[in-house]
């Protein structure tokens, strides 16, 4: 008995500094995940001069004048950073919504029908997904080129139709969240193929569908390959593009500017994620998880 | 891998089968235009001499594999001492010297959050910020780092003042330095991934395999290695690859990080990656054809890493490994 | 457990509320510069940007939307550059002259010279593409890439001959010559070079402060490593004669008598290229200059120390005094600047407008060239932002108004001294060396493999060497023995 309470004193006790060790560690990565972004917010806030002279962590006052600072250097660089933004959006909004419409219709077709070449067009899916596709680059710029299709956003948002990754985790929870006798009842009903997609496929994925938006708009709005081989125009500049004049010389001198740009850039993003962790959380997981 | 083949049911959709077609019809159309297309044209153009002096289109001319032999064999006779392998090789040590790291810690923290003798508190909260990183525009966090690690930024001349580094160290002059910021962003933005997809990994093994070793009083340590590891190997597997995939292609982060005008990461081109080097190749040089055959390295390289990996993780013990996802619960 | 997301979320929210809290202050400020007609002068006097404002759109009438919007007009004119200094200085001196038709102009700004060239070579290519530069900004360092070949138009085409090129300085016309001496360029701007430093540190190592008596610490190369030594020594190491070693770059690449590449594209590594490679090492090893990354020109750093008492002097031309020192030194030290010709006579770079041979409309190309050859527009765009103007009458009349220099802004930034009868004489001699297209990315691939030599990771041959490897990689036609 004694010997046991002894034991049981002792391994509560262990579990206790486990527990606080471990805690220590986690505290210090959050930490070390945070800080990055607690420097960008300080030093958004401080001048030039006393950045250069080292580190604070004290908010300081020059916030505004950094703002309209680089409000003004943006535009002369050609490149309004709202514009920026704007561009990344138009093209991750679009790229965004084909993705995720015929990704979940291509699953739809690999799930419901069985045809002959059914196997052959799943493997082939799961084969792209290993391709790296900066690989084919010299072809698709020459071609854009040859098209005239060169500083537009076509290539850059077409293509999100056929995004292999995307059909892979739309198939995935379709075996478990789609049973096919919804769709026979709906047949039965008279409706039609693609109505039936439409109306009771596409809701019942709303789930999986939300996932996959955020993390394809993710994906496409901090692009910087494609759009910086193909966008000549500082009109057009996306905004990692941005980020990358943030570096010319025009910026270089102005430490408060510089930290001011980056934030500003991170925010969106930021803000999204803060409201969406949860989800964006669930679908890294889910997606991870292969059968 | 899942065949597809839903066992009954087969009888009713024979006269729909056609209709599987013109769902899958948008999806392969434009793979074949942006993606297969391209990807054949560039094994095509590796063979021929198309390059531009000035603005002067020399070729296409079919040369053979000359442009291979560009990129795999230097002047003086030398295999693998060329520009295009030396940027494969700070790809490949830049990927692993962040991935190595990046699983262990990943793998440790899935097991601590998954552990249910010590409860840790706050783990919905380590989540969501260790996670942070992964989605924040990756150029951003490059230009941050490189304002604190410049000769003259903050973090620097704290660790001169402290005597860790020499006082004329610069780690935008030194090779190793260099990479190793680079690979500890991509580490810093990937671990919270990683570990997350771990954790859902462990989650899905059967806990009652867990119970059972510890009333045969196995300690943590033996647990997590007789149990929980042999059944991650398939879920390791899955990020090594993704990992490999991903990695050989990174490209935001070096090209905004330490870089001259022309693009080449400094110093001495030893933060030039594979892609940022394709790239000069096709827009700085015009030299499409030796761009095409350095393209065709990387596809060859990925290819015998993701095999490589396969080959060595894969099951032979044949286990059904079937997550039982608790969803009929 | 929802604790921290909480703090993380308090954060934020804090971070948006100062940002739409403070804004209303601000929004005076940025939204100011689209109605304000008056020059910005009582601003923050903080305010590193002013000089930027000074170019704002209230004085000219190229508005920012021009910029960007207009593009989709049927006789849209599409001018293209990497920086602000076209827009503030060809651009604003044609709309003054011609306010109708600079509304019709489409300035595209690529920012920074990085990946210019990328951006406007396939478009050149292209001449249906409504993005076409009609017309585009080409620097010294690969101008020939451009003149060399038919995609550039050539002047006389646009009624452009000797009458009007008489003012010009002769070597800014000759490097708009192609190698079958056709003229495929005008500028605006002649480039002599300089060194700037800093009068009050000169007194106090030196013990002399005026122009002419600085100039004799720094007559020739040996004199001006002296000088470092005795800078550096008095100041106990505090003080530096450079910022980095590429300050020392220009003045010795002036003096080349070899283009990087030949005619018959074979590697030329002119003499004067290696003696800067020894002499960024000298001034390393002795301290005389910092071999940080972040020191060298135009990276983070080097604009950050101007102004502060640790850099004596910069190398500097026509162009950098009104475009990067005045827009980085700190305000405290307007007047405390001087300058000298230092060891040599040389000039840096510069800026020739091309035209494309597809070009939308001749005539308006022609009326843009035209301005440039005008006497008057050339003094107005030494008014606007006082560079120095490529018209030797222009120059000469500029010169005699001895109060007007003082009181302009880079006077004021010198102390009063009259820069443009400085650079008068220097500019008159400036003979060009050979160039070619290359240049640009070759310059970049030589100054790597200087750094690698300067700060002691390479020993010079095996440095050579790998320069000549990585040119031939980068450049397959080049032959690099």
């Amino acid at each position: 008995m004694n010997m046991s309470t002894g034991k049981e004193k002792s391994y509560s006790k262990s579990i206790f500094i486990h527990k606080t060790i471990r805690t220590i560690i986690c505290i210090i990565l959050c930490i070390l995940s945070l800080f990055p972004f607690a420097l960008m917010i300080i030093n958004a806030t401080r001048d030039s001069a006393s950045i250069s002279k080292g580190l604070s962590l004290i908010i300081s006052t020059h916030f505004m004048e950094n703002l309209s600072n680089l409000m003004k250097k943006a535009e002369g660089v050609g490149t309004p950073l709202i514009k920026a933004m704007i561009n990344s959006g138009c093209i991750a909004v679009p790229a965004t919504l084909l993705c995720v419409y015929f990704s979940t219709m291509t699953a739809y077709g690999l799930h419901a029908y069985r045809f002959k070449l059914n196997h052959f067009a799943w493997s082939t899916i799961l084969a792209i997904m290993m391709i790296p596709t900066q690989v084919s680059i010299i072809g698709f710029y020459k071609m854009i080129l040859m098209v005239g299709l060169n500083d537009s956003y076509i290539p850059l948002v077409l293509p999100a139709i056929a995004a292999p990754t995307t059909v892979f985790f739309m198939r995935q929870y379709m075996k478990t969240a789609l049973p096919l006798s919804i769709v026979e009842a709906s047949r039965i009903d008279g409706s039609s193929e693609l109505h039936t997609f439409n109306r009771i496929v596409v809701p019942l994925m709303k789930p999986a569908v939300a996932t996959q938006a955020i993390f394809v708009f993710i994906a496409n709005w901090n692009n910087l390959y494609i759009p910086s081989i193909l966008i000549s125009s500082a009109s057009k500049y996306t905004l990692p593009m941005f980020i990358q004049v943030l570096r010319s010389e025009q910026f270089r001198a102005d430490f408060g500017v510089i930290y001011m740009g980056l934030l500003l850039t991170i925010l969106p993003i930021l803000v999204v994620y803060l409201f969406l962790s949860k989800y964006i959380i669930a679908g890294v997981a889910l997606g991870g998880v292969k059968e | 891998m899942a065949g597809g083949q839903q066992r009954g049911r087969v009888h009713k959709k024979v006269n729909y089968a056609k209709y599987g077609y013109f769902f899958i019809a948008p999806f392969f159309l434009i793979f074949l235009i942006f993606q297969l297309g391209p990807l054949l044209y560039t094994v095509g153009l590796s063979f021929f001499e198309y390059y531009k002096h000035g603005f002067h289109e020399i070729g296409p001319n079919f040369v053979g594999f000359r442009n291979f032999t560009d990129v795999l064999i230097d002047t003086s006779g030398n295999w693998f001492q060329t520009d295009t392998f030396r940027a494969l090789g700070n790809t490949m040590l830049i990927w692993l010297s962040n991935f190595v790291p990046q699983i262990l810690l990943s793998l440790l923290l899935a097991s601590w959050f998954t552990n249910t003798r010590v409860k840790l508190r706050g783990q919905g909260a380590y989540k969501v910020i260790i996670f942070m990183p992964n989605i924040i525009t990756a150029a951003s966090i490059s230009v941050l780092f490189y304002s604190m690690f410049n000769s003259a930024g903050p973090m620097t001349v704290i660790l001169r003042n402290a005597g860790i580094i020499a006082k004329n160290f610069d780690f935008m002059n030194d090779k190793m330095a260099t990479r190793a910021i680079i690979s500890f962003i991509l580490f810093w933005m990937w671990y919270g991934n990683t570990m997350i997809i771990l954790i859902a990994g462990i989650l899905g093994i059967d806990p009652s395999l867990f119970e059972a070793a510890q009333v045969d009083g196995a300690t943590g340590g033996q647990i997590f290695r007789r149990i929980t590891l042999p059944l991650l190997k398939p879920i390791v597997l899955f990020t090594l690859v993704t990992s490999a995939v991903g990695g050989l292609q990174v490209y935001d982060i070096p090209a905004v990080f330490n870089v001259n005008q022309g693009g080449d990461g400094l110093p001495d081109f030893a933060s030039t990656t594979i892609t940022m080097y394709i790239k000069k190749l096709t827009l700085t040089s015009s030299n499409y054809g030796k761009a095409s055959a350095a393209s065709m390295m990387l596809f060859l390289v990925t290819c015998i890493i993701s095999v490589f990996f396969f080959f060595v993780l894969a099951d032979r013990d044949k286990k059904p490994k079937k997550n039982k996802k608790a969803k009929e619960a | 457990m929802k604790k921290k997301l909480l703090a993380l979320v308090l954060c934020l929210a804090m971070t948006l509320t100062m940002m739409t809290g403070c804004s209303e202050k601000g929004s005076e400020d940025a939204g100011g510069d689209k109605a304000k007609t008056e020059d910005t002068e009582k601003k923050d006097n903080t305010d590193d940007t002013k000089k930027e404002d000074a170019a704002d759109p209230t004085a000219t009438p190229i508005p920012e939307n021009k910029v960007t919007g207009n593009v989709d007009a049927k006789d849209a004119f599409v001018v293209y550059g990497w920086n602000t200094d076209i827009q503030d200085t060809v651009l604003k001196a044609f709309a003054e002259k011609y306010p109708e038709d600079a509304k019709r102009i489409v300035f595209v700004n690529t920012g920074g010279s990085d990946f210019y060239q990328q951006k406007i070579d396939p478009l050149l290519e292209d001449p249906n593409n409504k993005y076409y530069p009609d017309m585009y900004g080409m620097e010294m360092d690969y101008i020939r890439k451009y003149t060399d070949e038919d995609i550039t138009m050539p002047m006389k085409d646009l009624g452009i001959g000797d009458e009007q090129l008489k003012n010009m300085y002769q070597y800014t016309v000759e490097a708009a010559r192609n190698k079958k001496g056709v003229l495929k360029g005008v500028s605006w701007q002649a480039c002599p070079g300089g060194l700037v430093y800093r009068r009050s540190l000169a007194k106090k190592y030196l013990g002399v402060s005026e122009p002419e008596e600085v100039q004799k610490f720094f007559k020739d190369w040996e004199t001006t490593k002296k000088t470092a030594q005795t800078i550096k020594e008095k100041s106990s190491e505090k003080c530096r004669l450079y910022c980095g070693y590429t300050e020392l770059q220009r003045p010795y690449q002036a003096q080349r008598k070899d283009a990087w590449v030949d005619d018959d594209s074979n590697l030329k590594i002119d003499k004067t290229m290696q003696d800067y490679m020894e002499v960024a090492k000298e001034y390393v090893d002795n301290g005389f200059a910092s071999a940080g990354s972040a020191d060298q020109q135009w990276n983070d750093n080097w604009s950050a120390t101007m102004g502060d008492d640790n850099i004596f002097a910069y190398t500097a031309c026509t162009w950098f005094n009104q475009f990067t020192l005045r827009e980085n030194v700190d305000k405290k030290t307007y007047g405390d600047w001087a300058l000298i010709q230092g060891p040599t006579e040389f000039y840096w770079g510069g800026t020739w407008m091309g035209v494309g041979s597809e070009c939308s409309d001749k005539k308006l190309a022609a009326k843009i060239i035209s301005v440039l050859c005008d006497k008057d527009c050339m003094k107005s765009i030494y008014k606007n932002k006082n560079d120095y103007p490529n018209n030797k009458e222009a120059v000469a009349e500029l010169a005699q108004d001895e109060k007007a220099v003082k009181d302009s802004d880079v006077g004021k930034l010198f102390g009063g001294q009259n820069f443009i009868k400085f650079f008068q004489p220097i500019a008159e001699k400036i003979t060009l060396p050979k160039m070619c297209g290359e240049d640009f990315y070759i310059n970049n691939l030589y100054n790597d493999q200087v750094a690698q030599y300067a700060t002691g990771k390479k020993d010079k041959d095996t440095a050579i060497a790998d320069f000549k490897a990585k040119v031939k990689d980068q450049y397959d036609y080049v032959n690099v023995e």
